[in-house]
């Protein structure tokens, strides 16, 4: 059976999805989370026909290599199974990822690099803010509470 | 620069960066982008935190200029 749509880690020859049901008598495997299978389990007790050839889960996914010896019932809530020899392997599309930055031997440029610069420039931009308007800024802040101070006198001695 | 386990690449918008000598198109086309994100997020925190210690530096050292004067 050649599938219409190839299986992404097995391609259209052997990792075609087995659509019919009951399951013909083949070899098949199947990823499942690993919350699925403990149903993979109770659909497999009481099938004597049904084998459970390889297994290999990564943490949160199974992989698993089953036999058929005749056609079989599958459990549909499982997705589809694929078709498989027995000397399969869990795919290597499955294995956890390694960390992508181990690829790169360049160092990531340090924060610092970037810190002290921006630092130099932020004090100087404002040390010569308040240097170039001081005069302004204080001497009218000085006026006003001068001037303030004075009327309010002037008020009292009225 | 090459050696046994890298090789030099040349990456539009990066420059060269060393890659593992083996690495898939699809892989490193990954690892490039974590390594290019990680370097400007360093860039930008590195910014931010001088930008902000540089406000405190300046307005503590005014601010005790003019209460000390």
């Amino acid at each position: 059976m050649i599938d219409p749509y190839p299986h992404p880690f097995y391609g259209s020859d052997t990792g075609a999805l087995e659509r019919q049901n009951p399951l013909p008598v083949g070899i098949y495997s199947v990823d499942l989370r690993n919350d699925q299978v403990p149903e993979f389990r109770r659909w497999q007790q009481g099938r004597s026909a049904v084998k459970v050839l390889k297994t290999n889960d990564n943490g949160s996914f199974s992989w698993l290599l089953f036999s058929v010896s005749s056609p079989t019932l599958w459990a549909t809530g499982l997705g589809f199974p694929s078709i498989a020899k027995a000397t399969d392997e869990r795919p290597q599309a499955f294995e956890p990822t390694k960390d992508p930055t181990d690829q790169i031997a360049d160092a990531l440029p340090s924060p610092a690099a970037f810190a002290i610069p921006s630092f130099l420039l932020t004090t100087v931009g404002i040390g010569l803010a308040i240097y170039l308007f001081r005069n302004e800024l204080f001497e009218n802040a000085k006026r006003r509470v001068s001037d303030y101070r004075s009327s309010r006198r002037r008020r009292v001695e009225s | 620069m090459q050696n046994e386990e890298y090789q030099t690449i040349e990456v539009p918008g990066v420059g060269e960066l060393r890659a593992r000598v083996g690495t898939s198109t699809l892989e490193l086309a990954g690892a490039v982008k974590v390594w290019h994100d990680k370097a400007r997020s360093a860039r930008v925190d590195g910014f931010i935190s001088g930008a902000a210690f540089g406000i405190m530096f300046s307005v503590c050292s005014f601010g005790m200029y003019y209460l000390l004067r």
